[in-house]
């Protein structure tokens, strides 16, 4: 208030203070505005937004890897049924056991030939990179680490890529992968390796019925012979008479998880885990991670410390990138740890969006105040211009041929003016009128004046003049003085005034004058002086 | 007074030329540019081109603007029907790569002049450092589409440890297996001191058919249509060679790759692509699960004249889909980055090529390695190089498709021919099969 208050009684003009006041309007205006979008979120939404677009996209992956997991689990439950009962058809019409088939290839071919094709169209009619059957058995118990090695079949899609997709034998009998059309790996070998084998013991160890409470998702581990990382999904082979057979199950590879769990998003950098939760790290060794359909995203390797951050938002920090993202532990397995899934953009492109968030509101603020100060500029002058157009009208003075202005208050002003005008007008004409009259009545006073005063010198009796003349040298020199008054034009109070002497003394000197110069009053007195001054001047111009 | 001006207006004129040479390009660090990528260096293996993609995206490519992103990995043989896939829209194929690595005849299929003319990204002097015959291979219909990175040849892998029992046994030696027709005795006296094992897989059997034609001075044994002439009594001459010691079980065609069978010990030796050395396990499983070491021994193909081999000049080069100029820019500086000497001869030294960059050409001779397989590797690629002249693999449209049909019809008869042949049958007269086979495949 006081700003404006100091605005009104600065020396600014019209135009400048209409203008101010116009912008003080419209900033307070946008205060209003954007205190109006801050209050219901609006501006300072940014951070929200990126938290609630992860978290939104972390529901769904979440549900896609519950789902996956699942899905996997209960075809993995089916194959190992399936298996469980091929194998007890095979060695109940050998009439052998399990044990029995160690060191007996023909028996272990015979049975790797009847899974074969069972593991083969579950391979294929599942969501997986790899599927296996691994026996306790082994081709040759005499070998060097044979307590390890185990027969079985592992198959493998190659080429997931293309719809067209061919199997590769991993582990077991090349000939008779061959038989069925199957290639075998580039780094295949004959047996599994136990050893080699994620979670073996606690898979076998905990091996019990129902399979649906015994299956496992193992650690992450490397392929032996390749650089591929992947898990498995594994569940025991228990017998009818509860004998442990071996483990089923299907692989998950790096490769495959990036490919087939790629989210749709709008993120374009969005990177996917999927790990142990080691309480406040993320082992990248240990997890699988995928990112965005039809884009890319910035793998993150070695291990990622995360913490809590702004807006519910965590932040990873690794070796070489820092993200941030959501997190959520999820259950995909009674036998498992939970894992972690973990949802997350580069740290940068957050930074760059919140950047560009602020870039937008200040161009919109910019925008806002440029269009503001345009109007205020704008309506300022066509506001003001009549006015201002009126206030030179008016300097002008001429009130009658001034344009309408299309203002009512300022057009009725310049009427009123005009009605005035043209009263002054009419006034100062009568007053003109006045003073001609006046002037001419002057001018014939004085010419009536002259021509009394011409009158009166021809009145004058010459026989009175000449008395006149001749006494006046009798007066005293009081009388003297008093006369010469009288010619100055005073009178008797002036005259007892001025030589100080008593009113009755000047009348007493002026009978005596009177008497001595033959007139009857000041008048007369008067008329002789200045009759005889008008000769003494004639005479000395002659 | 007048000398600082000039100085000023020199120093304007400068940073003014600076300015627009930056301003010319279309990357943006800020703004990546994502190229996918199709390979064939280390399918269903450990793969050096992927930790080489990540060096570059972390270095070069993080500076520049530019993520190569490695969207499928697969093999030589199968690449050109996958990407002529993608460039169709096939339902199911993933979309058309940016960069990929294909045979000549591949880029051929595509339409050279769908792909990036590297002419028009290298200078002359830039180009002067690369082996000359290795940047002409990659010339299709007069413009430079397929970029080398590396290049293999043929070579025989054998599993040196039966290889060694055999020859103390039979006293045969490595020299032998330096001509073809010490090869065929090799493979027949192998045939029967195994008990009917055969000696060699073949990968590229037909490869081997046209180097011994082209040792003969046979100049004219394809047509115009890309396919053999049937009418040059050469060409089945040498072909029956091949089928007799098929018919018999001496040599067979291989399941795809040389390599699987003689790691599972159907076969001891393999002719196959240099590079198959990043595939070759250590050890020999055999069905009982017994292993022995592989003691990988590497030769140079057979010849029909040692002191004037001929050596196929194979492997893929480096092709770019035309997409945008942003792209273009971006796939020449992976081009360049990738092919420089040290990094070239760091690659092809992990993965059994040969560099491309005359500076690593030369400096491999000098290279350590750490493993004794790819010390043998290198040192028998000197030899060839040294003794042998380099010929271009053919080049037209639809030819490797009937090689591999051809190669699919023998993989199916070659074991009942071979049981023919057991029950009696005259091998001539198998192999006269095999040589209408060859003929009718379309």
């Amino acid at each position: 208030m006081r700003i404006l208050q100091d605005i009104g009684r600065s020396k600014k003009t019209l135009h400048a203070k209409l203008f101010i006041y116009m912008l003080i309007l419209t900033a307070l205006l946008l205060l209003a505005i954007f205190a109006g979008l801050f209050s219901v979120g609006t501006l300072d939404n940014t951070q929200k937004e990126i938290h609630d677009t992860l978290d939104l996209q972390m529901e769904f992956l979440c549900q896609d890897i519950e789902d996956y997991f699942l899905t996997l689990a209960v075809t993995g439950v089916q194959l190992s049924e399936d298996v469980t009962e091929l194998i007890e058809d095979y060695l109940e019409n050998q009439h052998i056991t399990l044990n029995d088939l160690n060191n007996s290839e023909a028996d272990i071919n015979a049975v790797q030939e009847a899974l074969f094709e069972p593991l083969k169209q579950k391979l294929l009619q599942t969501d997986c990179s790899g599927a296996f059957i691994m026996l306790d058995a082994t081709v040759n118990s005499k070998i060097e680490g044979a307590q390890h090695s185990k027969s079985g079949l592992y198959l493998q899609i190659s080429g997931f890529e293309f719809p067209d997709t061919s199997i590769l034998l991993f582990r077991g009998n090349s000939q008779i992968s061959k038989h069925h059309g199957v290639m075998p790996h580039r780094k295949w070998r004959l047996e599994f390796d136990a050893a080699l084998f994620p979670n073996y013991d606690e898979v076998i160890s905990g091996a019990k019925l129902p399979l649906e409470s015994s299956y496992k998702i193992t650690d992450l581990f490397i392929l032996p012979g390749t650089s591929e990382e992947a898990l498995l999904v594994a569940v025991p082979l228990i017998g009818e008479n509860g004998m442990v057979y071996g483990i089923c199950g299907f692989e998950i590879s790096q490769s495959y998880f990036k490919i087939e769990h790629a989210q749709p998003t709008k993120l374009s950098h969005l990177a996917c885990i999927m790990a142990k939760d080691e309480g406040g790290k993320i082992d990248l060794s240990k997890g699988l991670n995928c990112g965005v359909s039809g884009g890319y995203y910035l793998e993150p390797t070695g291990e990622l410390l995360y913490n809590n951050s702004e807006s519910g938002l965590l932040t990873f920090e690794g070796d070489q990138l820092s993200y941030v993202g959501v997190i959520k532990k999820v259950k995909l397995c009674q036998q498992s740890d939970d894992f972690l899934l973990a949802i997350m953009i580069p740290r940068s492109d957050y930074a760059s969006e919140v950047t560009d968030n602020i870039v937008q509101i200040a161009i919109f603020i910019a925008l806002l105040l440029f269009f503001g100060i345009i109007c205020c500029l704008y309506f300022t002058h066509k506001f003001l211009s009549p006015i201002l157009s009126g206030l030179k009208s008016m300097k002008g003075g001429n009130f009658n041929d001034i344009e309408k202005t299309n203002v009512p208050e300022i057009d009725d002003l310049f009427d009123f003016l005009a009605k005035k005008d043209r009263e002054h007008e009419a006034e100062l004409r009568q007053l003109e009128d006045k003073n001609r009259d006046v002037e001419n009545e002057y001018a014939k006073a004085q010419t009536k004046i002259a021509q009394l005063a011409d009158k009166k010198s021809d009145q004058i009796d010459m026989d009175i003049y000449k008395m006149f003349l001749k006494n006046l040298h009798t007066l005293t020199p009081r009388e003297r003085e008093i006369f010469d008054y009288y010619l100055q034009g005073k009178n008797a109070k002036e005259i007892h005034a001025h030589i100080g002497v008593s009113e009755n003394t000047v009348k007493f000197h002026n009978k005596n004058i009177y008497s001595k110069l033959g007139v009857s009053s000041r008048k007369q007195l008067l008329q002789y002086a200045k009759l005889m001054s008008k000769q003494e001047d004639e005479t000395l111009k002659d | 007074m007048k000398k600082a001006l000039s100085l000023f207006t020199a120093l304007i004129f400068v940073l003014l030329i600076l300015t627009s040479c930056r301003a010319a390009s279309l990357l943006d660090k800020n703004n990546p540019v994502m190229l996918t990528m199709w390979h064939v260096y280390g399918e269903q293996a450990d793969s050096p081109m992927n930790r080489l993609i990540e060096e570059f995206n972390q270095t070069v490519g993080r500076d520049q603007g530019i993520i190569i992103n490695v969207t499928v990995m697969t093999n030589t043989s199968q690449i050109g029907n996958q990407l002529l896939k993608a460039q169709s829209d096939v339902l199911g194929a993933p979309e058309m790569p940016d960069l990929f690595f294909c045979h000549n005849n591949n880029a051929d299929d595509l339409g050279a002049s769908n792909l990036i003319n590297w002419n028009d990204v290298f200078s002359k002097e830039e180009l002067d450092g690369y082996v000359e015959e290795f940047i002409e291979d990659g010339i299709v219909d007069d413009r430079l589409v397929v970029f080398p990175v590396s290049k293999s040849t043929h070579l025989l892998f054998i599993n040196g440890t039966q290889f060694d029992r055999f020859c103390a046994e039979t006293g045969v030696t490595y020299d032998h297996l330096s001509t073809w027709d010490g090869f065929f005795d090799v493979a027949a006296g192998f045939y029967t001191w195994s008990g009917g094992k055969p000696f060699c897989a073949f990968d590229y059997l037909l490869r081997a058919i046209e180097l011994i034609l082209e040792a003969e001075g046979e100049t004219s044994y394809m047509t115009e249509d890309g396919w053999y002439d049937f009418d040059n009594p050469a060409v089945k001459e040498v072909w029956m060679k091949f089928a007799k010691a098929l018919c018999q079980g001496h040599i067979v065609v291989s399941d795809l790759y040389s390599n699987t069978q003689v790691m599972t010990g159907e076969v001891i030796a393999g002719c196959g692509s240099s590079a198959a050395i990043l595939y070759y396990n250590d050890t020999v499983t055999y069905p009982d699960n017994t292993t022995e070491p592989m003691n990988l021994q590497i030769l140079p193909m057979p010849q029909i004249d040692p002191s004037n081999g001929l050596v196929t000049q194979a492997g893929v080069g480096l092709c770019s889909y035309k997409t945008t100029e942003q792209k273009a820019e971006a796939a020449a500086v992976f081009a360049r980055w990738f092919t420089q000497s040290s990094r070239n001869l760091d690659f092809v030294t992990q993965t059994g090529y040969m560099p491309v960059s005359n500076g690593a050409f030369y400096a491999i001779d000098d290279h350590s390695f750490e493993k004794e397989s790819y010390k043998r590797l290198y040192t028998t690629l000197k030899e060839v190089r040294d003794t042998c002249t380099m010929v271009k693999e053919p080049i037209y449209s639809g030819y490797y498709d009937r090689v591999q049909k051809l190669y699919d019809a023998l993989r199916a008869s070659q074991h009942k021919l071979l049981k023919r042949y057991i029950s009696g049958e005259n091998v001539e007269a198998l192999a006269e099969e095999t040589w209408r086979l060859f003929m009718n495949v379309e």
